[in-house]
């Protein structure tokens, strides 16, 4: 079987050159990143505990169309998946929830996937600081996910899919580690006090 | 000498018909009728008027009460409010300006200082054009009645135990009037007060419109006041959540409801994202009312007012019988919009001795 090594672009150069060579945009990926995790955030204890996630996945599929739908991308969910198409270049896009994402240490695993801590434990040491090679894909279309991390890191990475598990990668674009997502905090009280008014009452003599 | 004018903005004033306040008093409607359409009533027949309305019966004896502008007179629920919940408050409403004129010849209040944008089309623009003039920049308002009052608006009470009413407006010569009801939350009677600011200041000059526009305006106008574009912006992260909107209502005062329709507007949140933060927020009870909210505003003016006139040993009662009205109804006006303070009595040894510049 022949195999491929594993390419994974970090660069902002380069990951500029790839999403304009997917027509994407950096900044639409990364609020539909916000868009998701941020759904995700509103499970309370009275939703079911995988609320999170499933917040998560449908708004990120809705980030995606609501995004990049238009005269490149189209909705479509072959074999039951869902995901954004562009026509011209047969590349899919789908979402994943996962658990790590831009760690080259790590192959993102997706977070709902039951067994990922032992999983995770045996791909860090199999794989540590080395080249990953996967099989020459055989498929007319691309398949990416885009995979979100709790912590805000994303990557736009084509996996190949076996068994339902992530076997391995082709492309891993790492769109953002997170720091840009640590940066959105609120302030809604911070050194500018509101206006007070006091109006002016004489007494008439 | 009867004055059968004030028979009749007392029995709208206490939401009555014709028909209703005969059986009260025991009067026949004819009589009630023909009282309305000046005959003189007899001494017995002013006695039953005014046992039924709970007026004394020296207010039948005053001049001709202010017959306010209807058609000037902006309702927040027009299309909800009977006609005879409409007539209460406009009532209410020549009321208020007899008890604002008793005030303004024994204080000197504020000076009006609005601007007129009537001929602004986007309420966003008008918004931003009105926090120039008054030089509030983006901050949040700490105090609309406040804010209001600083700035000349004559603002009363309106204790109508409906959901229906929520607020009025109007302008009489060059002062303008608010009258909001305080049955409601503070974040939705601070709404209502920016709602009626809009119409103060845009629809002066429109008259009543019975279509949608100037009060869909007016909520445009008073959710751009409250909560600036910018300011929301700088400080709304993109990872928006229902507890986020929940802390950020407090920031502007404003209910959790309107903080995420401004949101919305604002292109902050999808228009899935926001009908999902309504329907989560219902669940938690932010529809039918504001869970953990903020105190209720107060009116510094009336405070002021009061602090004096206790001080004086005046109190609400004597108010109340120098206006010739029921004690009820000035509180009504007043009382909503002065907060918890304790009332001295006539025989209050520790008297307030603030000082009132």
């Amino acid at each position: 079987m022949a195999m491929i090594q594993t390419r994974i672009l970090k660069k902002p150069g380069e990951v500029k050159a790839e999403l304009i060579r997917l027509d994407l945009r950096l900044e639409g990926l990364l609020k539909v990143r916000t868009m998701a995790l941020g759904a995700g955030a509103d499970a309370t204890p009275f939703h079911a505990a995988n609320a999170a996630g499933t917040f998560s996945y449908h708004y990120g599929i809705y980030g995606l169309r609501d995004e990049f739908v238009g005269d490149v991308w189209d909705v479509d969910r072959p074999d039951g998946i869902e995901v954004i198409r562009n026509v011209s270049k047969n590349v899919l896009i789908g979402f994943a929830n996962v658990d790590i994402a831009c760690n080259d240490d790590h192959w993102p695993i997706p977070r709902t996937k039951k067994g990922s801590g032992a999983e995770r434990v045996s791909q860090t040491t199999l794989f540590d600081s080395l080249p990953s090679y996967v099989p020459v894909p055989t498929g007319l279309r691309a398949l990416y996910y885009l995979m979100t991390a709790m912590n805000g890191a994303v990557e736009l990475s084509r996996p190949i899919v076996k068994d339902g598990d992530f076997f391995g990668f082709i492309d891993r674009i790492y769109l953002s580690n997170g720091d840009d997502f640590d940066r959105m905090t609120t302030s809604f009280d911070e050194g500018d006090l509101p206006a007070t008014f006091d109006p002016q009452v004489l007494r008439k003599v | 000498m009867f004055n059968c004018k004030r028979l009749t903005l007392a029995r709208k004033r206490r939401g009555l018909n014709g028909k209703a306040l005969a059986e009260r008093c025991g009067l026949s409607v004819v009589t009630i009728s023909r009282v309305e359409n000046g005959d003189n009533p007899d001494d017995e027949t002013i006695e039953r008027l005014a046992k039924a309305l709970g007026y004394p019966r020296e207010f039948f004896e005053g001049d001709d009460p202010e017959e306010l502008p209807v058609d000037a007179v902006s309702f927040r629920s027009l299309t909800k409010m009977s006609a005879r919940e409409r007539e209460a408050s406009i009532a209410a409403g020549s009321l208020g300006v007899e008890l604002g004129d008793w005030v303004e010849r024994e204080f000197s209040l504020p000076t009006p200082n609005l601007v007129d944008l009537s001929y602004e089309t986007d309420m966003e623009v008008s918004a931003r054009t009105l926090r120039q003039y008054w030089g509030l920049g983006e901050k949040p308002v700490s105090n609309m009645i406040g804010l209001l009052e600083f700035h000349g608006v004559r603002v009363f009470s309106l204790s109508e135990q409906t959901a229906t009413v929520d607020a009025f407006s109007f302008w009489r010569d060059e002062t303008p009037y608010v009258f909001l009801n305080t049955y409601k939350t503070a974040e939705h009677s601070i709404f209502d007060a920016a709602h009626e600011l809009c119409h103060l200041v845009a629809h002066r000059h429109a008259g009543v419109q019975r279509s949608r526009v100037p009060e869909r305006e007016a909520n445009a106008f008073a959710s751009a006041f409250l909560m600036p574009s910018a300011d929301v912006r700088a400080r709304m992260p993109g990872f928006i959540t229902i507890d986020l909107i929940i802390q950020a209502k407090k920031r502007w005062r404003v209910s959790a409801m309107a903080m995420a329709y401004r949101l919305h507007k604002l292109g902050l949140l999808t228009d899935w994202r926001y009908k999902s933060a309504c329907i989560e927020l219902g669940r938690r009870g932010y529809r039918s009312g504001e869970p953990d909210g903020i105190d209720r505003e107060t009116s510094t003016i009336w405070k002021k007012v009061l602090s004096q006139l206790w001080a004086e040993r005046t109190t609400k009662d004597e108010i109340a019988r120098q206006l010739r009205l029921p004690s009820d109804e000035v509180e009504s006006l007043i009382w909503g919009l002065t907060g918890t303070a304790d009332r001295p009595s006539k025989n209050s040894s520790d008297r307030i001795l603030r000082a009132v510049n």
